[in-house]
Order: structure tokens, then sequence, then C-alpha cells
């Protein structure tokens, strides 16, 4: 189902009231089945999918906790490991295999045969059986004892909120939540609300407005563009991408509140970031923590860091003192997986080649940096750093990498700096984006401080304030709120 | 921060924004309906569609075709001129009673010969669409001759608007379109022929249904949710008007062409002008009037380059030429006294009904001494 509709906003309405009148234990089955329904919405014949990969783990995750033998509780693991990857494997990365073994094949002169058949990408799969692994992975390092009950383990697993485009939950953090009864509270309502309409706000009015002008600049030929062109591309599908992504967090995160769930949270104005390592303490923190404890921390040998926050950045931080090139390829390897895990295409691999070169890069420079001081530093950070990400997102959207090359190659060449090539209103609505982002930072900030500072006697203004805020926000999410287009996300 | 305040006083922001949102609609709703189209054309100018004996003989694209087809066949299927173009072929300044448009003073015209005429007219039309709603046309009428104008502040246009989309889910269309290069790039490049609706992101879901049954229950029960596309066009529209006034922009503002959208145009042109050679069909390519007793808005390079590029290209593909650019003398655009006002908004584009009668006497005068209106 998606956020962005009327539908939804009902079906939220619904589970939102049952969930408060219904016992605990009817509870946990309402939002089980509601979960299932909310996935069915999509296409029904693929909850069974989504269940089978549930159970694989739920069952595998008893057995390893109640198996004496370290050696079957490995095999155990790396069975539950191997089905969920090869879900993965089967239903999105197949063709991609497939395309790839073709084109090797043609190069020494053989045909390989192309599969007749089509495979739909089951919505969300790449969230529930990472989360699962999680799951699986936590139980066998005996950080977690498994769940007994199937139905607050499907809670966990399959919660609408989250179940399509993460956060991605660790166990430890969620289900003991399931297990408790929280009492209804206006502070979680009030949360929950504000959350939603933030994230309906940043998807409908800001989002689905700019996908458009990035749609058609994307869809130009690459030599038709300038190197102008390319950056402001380059920026606008950076917001696009922050405003879908982050708005669908925001409703992840404010539907689970009303529910009286802590989600930990996904975004923290991640384009403020004064260094790549800081970036990816605020950019899908839930996804680049998954790929710290489950894959770059246990290939480096490094203890793990067993928490959805922080991101690689805590990686970064707690380096051993090791061999530095085991380190750099199980960075690169990290990064290749975490750009493959977004779509099957070399353009996210390359994607993720580019955040490693961007780390190391930063690595190299962050010692002789320590000895600088001043705002000017943090600010070049910042410049650095935004640029850099910007130009990262060229190959996340672009159909080929050698598209993405090319564009790459517009922005260092001096005489593509000479012409426009795109329509007026594009780049104007950059500087908009740039200045708004930016500004939108610094306002929260000194408001917090001012409200912090002014005690009860602001109490009135700051509520007029806020009351005209969401006056607005409402109004624009009542005109703009149109399933027009899915949450990015959506796609992976 | 709000961790102190009592419960409902935490949630009063919320509450009383949505009351401010319900008593603003309540107040801004039941207005009169804007006419984004005509918003678009100025205060003083009109839009009016040509018809004969009340069937329209002037449409838009595929969502009101039929009318003007039905009709071409009831009067017989009779040899056919094809006319598309934009804007100028429906809009009259100081429109007064009984003001005919061009394609109405033409039609009558070629009546009297016997010969028909259909005129499908969109604002701001690209090449690009004519080239697309052309192959979906020439599978529903008999087109003799094509009379297309080429408009310079048109190739800084691209896409297909939802009218003209639909055409890509044509079957016909879409076998047409798939032999040529510069169709199969158009497919792709408008990826699926869908129009983009207010539900494309529910395609083939459940959902879908579910969201079309509840938004159409209340568009129908409520006149508050069925006035959001007006609202957006609304706050659209103002957003332009006052990015205008930010940036001091008016139609006066010299506009670059913009080399992707040109170059694409263009091709489109070439490829409209190698259809109709392939299909036989006489071509009539004109440059558009422009108003022409106050300083252009184009930039004079970039404008001759198209112009001599538009001859070239219909000589290479045996089509007939005409510069039309001064046939609309200064007095049928505007007032008088608004070329010596800097603050007017002078319009380039569209003129009174004076300027219709002569564009139609000289698309008439064309078709006639070059033969065009005989069969193929």
């Amino acid at each position: 189902m998606i956020f962005n509709s009327v539908s939804f906003l009902c079906f939220l309405v619904a589970v939102y009231f049952l969930y408060w009148v219904l016992p605990h234990t009817s509870r946990l089955w309402m939002i089980f089945l509601a979960s299932l329904s909310f996935y069915g919405f999509w296409r029904v014949e693929f909850i069974p999918l989504m269940l089978f990969s549930a159970f694989v783990d739920y069952s595998v995750s008893l057995a390893i906790y109640s198996s004496p033998s370290k050696r079957n509780r490995k095999l155990l693991l790396i069975t539950a490991i191997s089905v969920n990857l090869g879900l993965l494997f089967y239903f999105k990365y197949f063709y991609f295999f497939i395309e790839n073994i073709t084109f090797a094949s043609s190069l020494f002169g053989f045909k390989f045969p192309e599969p007749s058949f089509s495979i739909i990408l089951p919505l969300g799969i790449s969230f529930y059986t990472f989360q699962t692994i999680s799951y699986s992975v936590d139980v066998y390092r005996g950080f977690i004892k498994p769940e007994r009950s199937f139905v607050t383990y499907g809670c966990y697993v399959t919660f609408f909120p989250q179940l399509i485009a993460g956060p991605i939950l660790r166990a430890k953090e969620v289900i003991h939540q399931f297990w408790q009864r929280p009492n209804f509270n206006l502070l979680d309502l009030n949360h929950g609300l504000r959350w939603i309409l933030y994230g309906l706000f940043l998807k409908v009015v800001l989002a689905d407005n700019i996908a458009p002008l990035v749609d058609s600049g994307f869809s130009i030929p690459v030599p038709l563009l300038s190197a102008w062109d390319v950056w402001t591309l380059a920026f606008l599908f950076g917001f696009q991408i922050y405003f879908d992504f982050s708005a669908y967090s925001h409703i992840a995160i404010g539907c689970a509140r009303l529910l009286g769930i802590h989600f930990p949270n996904n975004f923290f104005y991640p384009y403020l970031a004064y260094s790549p390592k800081e970036f990816w303490k605020r950019w899908h923190i839930s996804l680049s923590s998954w790929v710290r404890d489950y894959l770059y921390l246990p290939l480096a040998g490094i203890k793990v860091q067993d928490c959805s926050t922080g991101g690689l950045a805590i990686a970064i931080e707690n380096e051993r003192k090791g061999p530095k090139r085991n380190l750099l390829l199980v960075l690169f390897l990290s990064w290749a997986v975490m750009g493959l895990w977004h779509g099957a295409n070399w353009t996210f691999v390359l994607w993720g080649i580019y955040h490693a070169i961007f780390i190391f890069l930063y690595r190299l420079v962050e010692p002789l940096a320590k000895n600088w001081s001043g705002w000017w530093v943090r600010g070049l950070g910042w410049v650095l750093t935004l640029t850099g990400v910007m130009l990262s997102w060229i190959p996340f959207r672009t159909d080929n990498v050698g598209d993405a090359l090319a564009m790459w190659c517009k922005i260092v060449s001096f005489q593509e700096y000479g012409w426009l090539g795109m329509r007026e209103n594009t780049y104007l609505l950059c500087a908009v984006m740039i200045v708004s982002v930016s500004s939108t930072y610094f306002v929260r900030k000194w408001y917090v401080q001012v409200v912090k500072s002014g005690g009860d006697i602001l109490i009135f203004p700051r509520v007029v304030l806020e009351s005209i805020m969401f006056a607005v926000i409402i109004s624009l999410v009542f005109v703009f709120l149109r399933p027009i287009q899915q949450f990015i996300y959506f796609q992976f | 921060m709000s961790i102190n305040r009592p419960g409902m006083l935490n949630l009063f922001p919320i509450m009383a924004g949505v009351l401010i949102f319900a008593i603003g609609a309540f107040l801004l709703a039941g207005g009169e309906a804007t006419k984004f189209d005509e918003a678009a054309l100025g205060k003083d100018t009109r839009k009016v569609t040509a018809s004969f004996n009340n069937v329209p003989i002037q449409c838009g694209d595929t969502e009101d075709a039929d009318s003007c087809i039905q009709g071409w066949q009831a009067r017989g299927k009779r040899r056919l001129s094809l006319w598309l173009g934009n804007s100028q072929l429906y809009s009259i300044q100081f429109m007064k009673s009984g003001d005919q448009n061009a394609p109405g003073s033409l039609f009558r015209k070629l009546d009297l010969l016997g010969v028909d005429l259909l005129t499908f007219n969109q604002p701001n039309a690209n090449l690009q669409e004519h080239y697309v709603l052309f192959q979906y046309l020439l599978h529903r009428l008999d087109v003799n001759s094509l009379i297309l104008p080429v408009v310079f502040d048109d190739t800084r246009e691209t896409g297909l608007r939802d009218g003209i989309k639909k055409v890509l889910i044509d079957p016909l269309s879409v076998d047409s379109l798939k032999k040529t290069p510069l169709g199969r790039s158009l497919l792709k490049m408008n990826q699926s022929g869908d129009a983009i609706d207010d539900l494309a992101g529910l395609q083939d879901s459940f959902q879908e249904t579910v969201e079309t049954s509840i938004t159409t229950w209340l568009e129908e029960h409520s006149s508050l949710w069925a006035a959001r596309k007006e609202a957006r066009g609304k706050l659209l529209y103002n957003l332009y008007v006052f990015r205008n006034y930010v940036f001091d922009i008016s139609p006066q503002s010299k506009r670059n062409i913009i080399p992707s959208r040109y170059s694409l145009n263009m091709s489109a042109l070439h490829g409209l002008l190698k259809l109709c050679l392939e299909q036989g069909i006489p071509v009539l390519v004109y440059i558009v009037p422009f108003r022409s007793d106050v300083a252009s808005p184009y930039v004079p390079s970039e404008y001759a380059k198209f112009k001599s590029e538009v001859e070239m290209l219909a000589k290479k593909h045996r089509a007939e030429f005409i510069n039309l650019e001064e046939l609309v003398p200064g007095e049928f655009w505007g007032r008088a006294d608004e070329k010596n006002n800097k603050n007017s908004q002078l319009d380039f584009m569209h003129f009174q009904t004076g300027g219709h009668k002569l564009l139609a006497e000289a698309i008439y005068k064309q078709l006639v001494s070059l033969k065009m209106l005989g069969d193929k």
C-alpha cells in the first residue's frame, strides 16, 4: 500500500482505533493481519513468499537457540541466510545475472539462451529479507533470544509502517515493544501526527513536484547537457530522493508512534554533513548500520556494534590496528554490496564504489585537517561533502554506466560551462531548494534555542506560529495528496 | 521542546491548523472556476473553437478528436486538409460577437471547393506532439494535405501532454512509431503510454481499485475534494506569476533556445516531413505571423538560423515553405497605445479577428496556387 493515498489514511485510522480498543493479544493479531492486508493491497499473491521468508528465520532461530552444537548452529544460520539471499537473488538479480552471462558469452561467440518467463520484483523484499537475516544472525551471536510467539515475531517482520521501505529494524529494538502494552497517551498521538504530516508534505508537495523536472532532465541525451545541467540534475535528484525517502521514514516513524511503538530515526539533515563520515551517520542510518554489523565488521574481523544507529561511521572509528589492505578491500566490498542492494544494475555498484573512494580519500585527509580550526574548516567540509554526495546521485539515477561517466566527465570539462541546456525553471528550483534546505536547519536550531531560553512566556507565540505552520502544511498536503508517484525506494 | 506542556496543549497546533484550513477552505471554495487556458492567453484574449453547423471542426488532441473525425465522416469523408498548430489558431484578441478564427474562415472558403478542413491545436504545441498526433490521425483520416505552422517559441517545449500521450497506447499508432528511430525514441522517452494520472503510482495493484472508488465517491460528494485540481492549478499559476514579478519576466523578455529541446523538435519536424513525403501528402510549412512592430523577444541570430533550417528541411522533403511572420500588421495586435507603455504585457502570438482573416486568406491562396487540394 502506498502512504500518499486516501485509502492508506482510511486504513491507518481504522488500525489506530482498533489498536487502542482491543485487548493486548487481539491487538497483536490485528497488527499482524493488518500488516498482511497492507502488503496484499499491492499483490496478495506475494504474501506467502514474505511469510515463507519470515517462517524460515523464525524456525531456524529456534533451532539455533536450542542446538548445543556450534557446528549445527552455524549450518542452520547458513541455511537461513542462503534461503533469504536465494529469494533475493531470484527475484531481484536473476535477470541481471543472465544479462551479464549473455554479454560475457557473446564476447566468446556463444549465445546464452534468454529466459522466456518474467519475474515480478516483490515489494519490500530487499528490506524484509535483510531484517529476517539480522534476526537469525543476532540469535546466533547470542544478542537476543528467539521469539517463540510467531504472531509477535510476525508483527516484527511485517509491521506495516516499515514493511516496504524500512527503517530496517533490529529485533532487540522492536520486539520487546510488542510484548509491552503501551497505554494511550496524547504525546504519542501528537508526535505521530506531526511525523506523518511532515512526511506527507515532503512527499506530495516537494518530492512529487520535483520529479517531473528530474525525469525530464535525465531523459535528455547526455551530449545535449551542459556541465551546469549535470550539477543541477545531481542536486535536484539529490533533493528529490532525500525528500522522498525521508518522507517514507517520517510517515513510518509517525505511524508506529501512533501505536506507541518507537522507531529509531533514519535521517537527520544529511545534507548538512561536513564530511562523508558524518553524512553516513545521517543518511539511511538503518541500512548503513546493517551493512556495518552484518558485512563490514565481520569481514574486517572487528567487534560488531549491534545497533541500528551510527551507520558505517562507527566502523571507521573502531578501526582495528591490522593490515590496512584488508580493511580497504572490505570497505570497497561492503560499499559495492550496499550499492548492489539498491538495484540490479552496475550503476548502483558504481555508486557504492564512488562512496568507498570518497570515504577512503576522507580518511587520508582527516589526520591532516585535525590541526585546522575555525568556522571555515567546517564550511569547506560542508561544501566538499555536499558536492561530492550530490554527484554520487548521478549513477544512482542514470540507466547505464556510460551515461553516468559521460555526465561526470562534463563537469571537469571547461567548455561545457559555456551554455545551458534546460528550462530556466529547473535552475531556479535547484537554487531555491539549496537555500531552503540549508536554512531550514538553522531556522529550526534558532527556534529550538529561543524556545529553551524563553520558557513559558513564549508558549502563546509558539503555539500561534506552529498553528499557522500546520495550517499551511495541512492545506498543501490536502491539495497535493495523490498517489501520482511511488516512493523511489519501492523499486529497491 | 514540547515535553513539559500538557498533552492537549501539544496537540493544539495541529488541531488549530486543521481548523484554520477548514475555515479557509470554506471561505475560498465556491469561487468561479479558473479557465487556465484563457488565463495563460492574457486578459484581452478569448479562446474560440471553430465549428460548422454546430459540429466542431477544430479540436485539441485525442480527448476530443472523435467529435471532429465524426463530423468529417458525416460530411462524406471529403478531401481533407489537416491543420496542426498552437493557440494562435484559436485565440482572438478583443473578440466581438460573430468573430471567426482562421480555421473557421478557411473552412468556409475550402467548403466552396468541396474540400474539408480539420484543425488540431494545443497551447504551446511542440513539434514532437504534432508528429505523434499526426501518426494517430493518419489511421483515422484520409489526409490529402497538411498545413504545418512552425513556431520558434514552441521549440523550447518538450514532452507530450496527457491528451497526446494517450496515442502511445493506441496499437496502430505505436506500430507506426516503432518503425522510425524518432518514433522509438519518443516511445522510450515517454516510457509507459499511460497518461500521467493521479493514481499512476498504484498501477496494477488492488489499491488502485480501492483508491479509485474512494476518490470517485469523494469527488461526487465533496465539492472541496473536487476543487483540489483547481486549487493546484491556481497555486502553480500564482507561483508562476510571482516568479515573473520577482525576476521581471514578461512576454518581452529575451528567450534563448534550449539546445536539447530545439534539437528534439527539429528532429520531429524532419520526421513529420519525411513521413508526409513517403505517404504522398503535400505539406505547406509556414513561419507563423509574429508581432513585428515592437522589439522581438527572440535572439536575432538564433531566430534567423531557425527560419533557414525550417526552409532547408522543407525543401529537402519537397514541402512548400512560406514565411508569414510579417503578414499581420501592428494594428491587429493588441491595443494601439500599449507599444509605448513599458508596463504592458505585449502578446506576440495572438491577434485580432482581422489577423485571422489575413492568415486564412494567405493559407487559402497558397493551397490553391500550389494545387494542394487535389487528390493524392
